[in-house]
């Protein structure tokens, strides 16, 4: 799971659980926009991965950024916790555009934007040096248009 | 790198920004003209602004985190443009961005540069890619991106808002392998 995120070290040890929960604390008490929700299963209250958003008001636009654990890939998880967070970012943050990014060799994190009605934008070709290799990085946003319009279909 | 570099092209000088480059840089950069394309200023543009960028470009060079240069031509010590690349070292890549001043368009300095700006990249800093962000409807200056040696890779729809208007974004992008094969 590592392999396909940015930012996850590996192995990944309790203090690097630790580590990454304290950053989300210190720069909420900072008064950054950044918000980072655990995805937790209703039925349990399971931790199965996080989502996270980065808004730029000066933009109106925002990055997102998500993992689900690999025991909870491929049952629509990450769509539905997709879907609520472009809610979230047009009518809470008053957003025009949110965007998303993903490693090109892991197109399941591509369908979740496909499926969540985002567009392709293009591929930053080897932006991205992870573990001893360059990784291109694809790219895909939605606009409140887009999103309003989509809503008003289903 | 201990000093800053000075590049040279057929025409041009490419050196380190210094205080006194501030009033230049205030009157060319009050430009609707300029600042109009660059995603990073707004007008009215304050000597202060520019004090600041300087001060900026060399903390900026102190850290390897950009190689800001002020262009000059060989024939005249007086700034007529900016570029500059700013390192992302994790990734092994670089921004590069740029402007020329009104009174010097259209004699292909912005080209010059860029290459000069790309080589350095790749040769001094040992970089893998070079990128840049360019609002859509600045053909010039996607021009002197292609002329460059960068490729159009993608669109961010409404990536930046300019007088609360949204622009739609380009990037481009070069390859080390590819520069290489090109020389």
């Amino acid at each position: 799971m590592a392999a396909t995120t940015l930012n996850i070290p590996h192995p990944y040890h309790t203090d690097s659980a630790v580590v990454w929960l304290q950053n989300i604390i210190e720069s909420r008490r900072l008064g950054h926009n950044d918000q980072t929700f655990v995805i937790l299963r209703k039925p349990d209250d399971m931790l199965i991965g996080a989502i996270g958003i980065r808004p730029e008001a000066k933009y109106k636009r925002a990055e997102i950024g998500y993992w689900v654990g690999v025991s909870y890939w491929n049952q629509g998880y990450m769509t539905e916790a997709v879907r609520r967070i472009l809610h979230f970012g047009f009518d809470e943050l008053d957003l025009n555009r949110i965007n998303a990014s993903y490693f090109t060799n892991n197109p399941a994190s591509a369908r979740v934007m496909q499926k969540t009605g985002m567009t392709f934008e293009g591929i930053m070709r080897q932006h991205i040096y992870k573990w001893n290799q360059f990784i291109d990085l694809g790219f895909y946003s939605i606009l409140k248009s887009e999103f309003e319009a989509q809503r008003t279909e289903s | 790198m201990s000093v800053f570099p000075i590049l040279e092209t057929e025409r041009l000088r490419l050196r380190d920004l210094r205080i006194s480059d501030a009033e230049t840089i205030q009157t060319l950069l009050n430009e609707p003209e300029i600042t109009g394309n660059l995603m990073d200023k707004a007008l009215p543009y304050s000597l202060e602004d520019a004090q600041s960028l300087i001060t900026y470009s060399q903390d900026a060079f102190a850290q390897g985190k950009a190689y800001m240069f002020a262009i000059e031509r060989k024939s005249n010590e007086d700034m007529i443009g900016y570029c500059d690349v700013e390192v992302q070292a994790d990734h092994q890549r670089g921004e590069i961005a740029y402007w020329i001043g009104l009174p010097y368009w259209w004699q292909g300095y912005a080209t010059e540069a860029a290459k000069r700006v790309v080589r350095f990249g790749f040769e001094d800093l040992a970089l893998n890619r070079i990128y840049a962000y360019v609002m859509k409807r600045n053909e010039a200056s996607a021009h002197v991106l292609q002329k460059a040696g960068l490729i159009y890779e993608g669109t961010q729809r409404h990536g930046t808002r300019k007088n609360d208007v949204y622009e739609d974004v380009d990037f481009y992008g070069l390859l080390r392998e590819d520069w290489l094969t090109a020389r």
